[in-house]
């Protein structure tokens, strides 16, 4: 265990993506506590403003007096909007760090779900063998051959409100196909040792000896395919709400914000570049820390992809 | 080969069968009555009974289904909900862009990433290596569809270079139907580019390695024509795998991409009829889509056992 982390310490790459995603991990985590403004509030006097550090004057009356907010009858405070704000004057810096939670919760409990179903198949293929193989393979073979978001997309047609539940199911109902065969194909090689042989001579069940002695032996490969596998659902998630599937405003999430600043990316440019930049960022970030744990963990598994 | 080849195309029919199976009940268990969307405010009940019964909504799941099949074998979608045309003459013209924009993509994917994956390969932990290989890491995390509306940004709206969406005009010059492809092609390329590069640069390694490469080496044959004739050739085969798993991802990069640069494919098409409820054109987009799919991997593999003969056998 401590030479692992001593070796991601050395890693250079996977380091620097270890800590883009505790950086955007603790973002999520804190969210209501770091943004400056709350995501969906709509500074209605301070639309469309340019990133800047400076904070903002509130409108002035011909009278030389600061305007009074008619819903609060307060006169309008100054504001800071570090990354500037959209068209409805919510602030976009916040709106990312809320994206944030979205894009994270999404990737992770989709991959869960993906790691679940994923090994159930896989390891039951591998174990069994014979005819429950050739059909589990089947199906595998069969959501394989089909690109991802296209059958996240037929699935998430099904639900009359798409929603972060739906993207769950949709995302991980479709994402399962690597994992299955990856831990088929360990437990085919790891099934005839001797340890195994060993359990099953002491009597132990096929449920304990693929739980117990199995599954904890393919731990390498599950780490690093389900960090790649969060890299992958988080790009599918905001995909999804970029295309109006997925999450609906006016619950921030990069994809949608990015659909939403489409249209006005000539006059405000930032609406659209920082969320993107920020699902670039979280992305590279589990790209990198996920091959460096391939590099440490697997070398074996290096080959593929 | 004979034998090969039989026993793989005969693969693939379950996985359509399966992919259709999947579309079907997903689609029909969706919520959203289609005939209400499709009557809008004058809804009436007889005649919303009568029109069930004409589109076979009213029959059993599985007779509905077995009816999808009879008539895709026929080459027949069924008829939009909405718009009433035949979804083959609807569906048409899109697919047609899409395949012109995926191809064009996948061109440029092969081209730009081999070249770069040799270069990083000829001189490894050079600057050039460290250039190409982060580049290639940055491009399969850079998402699609900001790509494509950075660029549309950068070269339509900044410098007016290219433009910014949509499709030349039936009868425009090639050169116009050029600039209109650029951007959405380059925006499609970059993920399967990135991929390419990475795989040809370890492939090439690998290959750099063996013993008949210091042979030609030791022969005093040029780099360039140890590289080209030699290595790359060896190397050629876990590429042309790639390429073909590739193509999933350019299809689906293709409803992304087609959203952002309006383009007239099937992958807007396809997300434009989940809005409607259009059934007859979401399960013939994802048939098409998964059509293509299949035959492209087919293709691919059969290509595959022909340069590796090792694969025939097995």
């Amino acid at each position: 265990m401590l030479r692992f982390f001593e070796k991601l310490l050395r890693h250079r790459t996977a380091f620097a993506g270890m800590v883009i995603v505790a950086v955007f991990v603790l973002a999520a985590v804190t969210a209501p506590l770091i943004a400056p403004h709350s995501p969906i509030v709509q500074f209605k006097w301070f639309t469309r403003l340019a990133p800047s550090l400076q904070e903002h004057a509130p409108p002035i009356e011909d009278t030389g007096e600061v305007r009074i907010d008619p819903a609060s009858g307060q006169p309008i405070q100054p504001q800071r909007f570090v990354l500037g704000t959209d068209f409805h004057g919510r602030d976009i810096l916040s709106r990312i760090i809320h994206g944030a939670r979205v894009s994270l919760l999404v990737g992770v409990v989709a991959t869960l779900i993906a790691l679940f179903i994923g090994l159930v198949i896989g390891s039951m293929a591998g174990y069994f063998g014979g005819w429950m193989d050739n059909a589990l393979m089947r199906l595998t073979d069969t959501f394989f051959a089909f690109p991802n978001i296209l059958l996240a997309i037929v699935i998430l047609a099904t639900f009359r409100r798409p929603g972060i539940w739906a993207l769950f199911i949709a995302l991980g109902c479709t994402g399962w196909t690597g994992i299955a065969r990856v831990i088929r194909g360990q437990i085919l090689s790891l099934k005839e040792q001797e340890f195994i042989e060993a359990a099953r001579s002491i009597g132990a069940g096929n449920f304990r000896i693929i739980t117990r002695h199995l599954l904890p032996n393919c731990l390498a490969p599950i780490i690093v395919l389900g960090t790649l596998a969060v890299a992958e659902n988080v790009l599918s998630e905001a995909g999804l709400s970029f295309l109006g599937i997925g999450i609906q405003p006016p619950t921030p999430s990069w994809g949608n914000m990015l659909a939403e600043a489409r249209g006005n990316l000539v006059d405000m440019p930032w609406w659209g570049v920082f969320p993107g930049l920020a699902l670039a960022l979280t992305v590279l970030g589990f790209n990198l820390f996920g091959d460096g744990l391939r590099d440490i963990l697997d070398p074996r598994l290096r080959i593929r992809r | 080969m004979a034998y090969y080849l039989l026993k793989r195309i005969l693969s693939v029919i379950p996985v359509l069968l399966g992919i259709t199976i999947i579309t079907f009940t997903a689609i029909h268990l969706a919520p959203g009555d289609p005939i209400r969307v499709r009557m809008g405010q004058r809804y009436d009940p007889i005649i919303a009974d009568q029109l069930r019964s004409e589109l076979g909504l009213d029959k059993p799941l599985v007779v509905q289904y077995f009816i999808f099949l009879k008539d895709l074998a026929r080459g027949d979608l069924g008829f939009s909900y909405i718009k009433g045309q035949p979804v083959t003459q609807l569906l048409g013209d899109k697919f047609g862009n899409t395949l012109y924009l995926s191809f064009s993509a996948m061109v440029i994917a092969i081209v730009i990433g081999m070249l770069a994956g040799i270069l990083a390969a000829i001189r490894p932990q050079s600057f050039v290596d460290y250039l190409v290989m982060i580049i290639a890491v940055a491009g399969v995390s850079i998402p699609v569809f900001w790509l494509g509306l950075m660029l549309q940004l950068v070269f339509g709206s900044y410098l007016h270079w290219l433009p910014v969406s949509g499709m030349s005009e039936y009868g425009a010059t090639i050169w116009e139907n050029f600039k209109h492809l650029i951007l959405p092609a380059v925006t499609l390329a970059s993920v399967p580019m990135a991929i390419i590069a990475r795989i040809t640069r370890s492939s090439m390694l690998e290959v750099m390695g063996q013993d008949y490469i210091r042979t030609a080496r030791a022969k005093g044959l040029g780099t360039r024509a140890i590289i080209f004739r030699h290595a790359l050739k060896n190397a050629l085969i876990p590429i042309i795998t790639v390429i073909g798993n590739m193509f999933a991802l350019l299809l689906t990069g293709a409803v992304l991409t087609e959203t952002v640069f309006s383009w007239p494919g099937l992958g807007r098409a396809m997300v434009d009829a989940i809005g409607q409820r259009d059934f007859p054109i979401i399960l013939g987009s994802v048939t098409l889509f998964a059509v293509t799919f299949v035959a492209v991997n087919l293709l691919v593999d059969i290509v595959y056992a022909w340069v590796d003969p090792r694969i025939r056998y097995t």
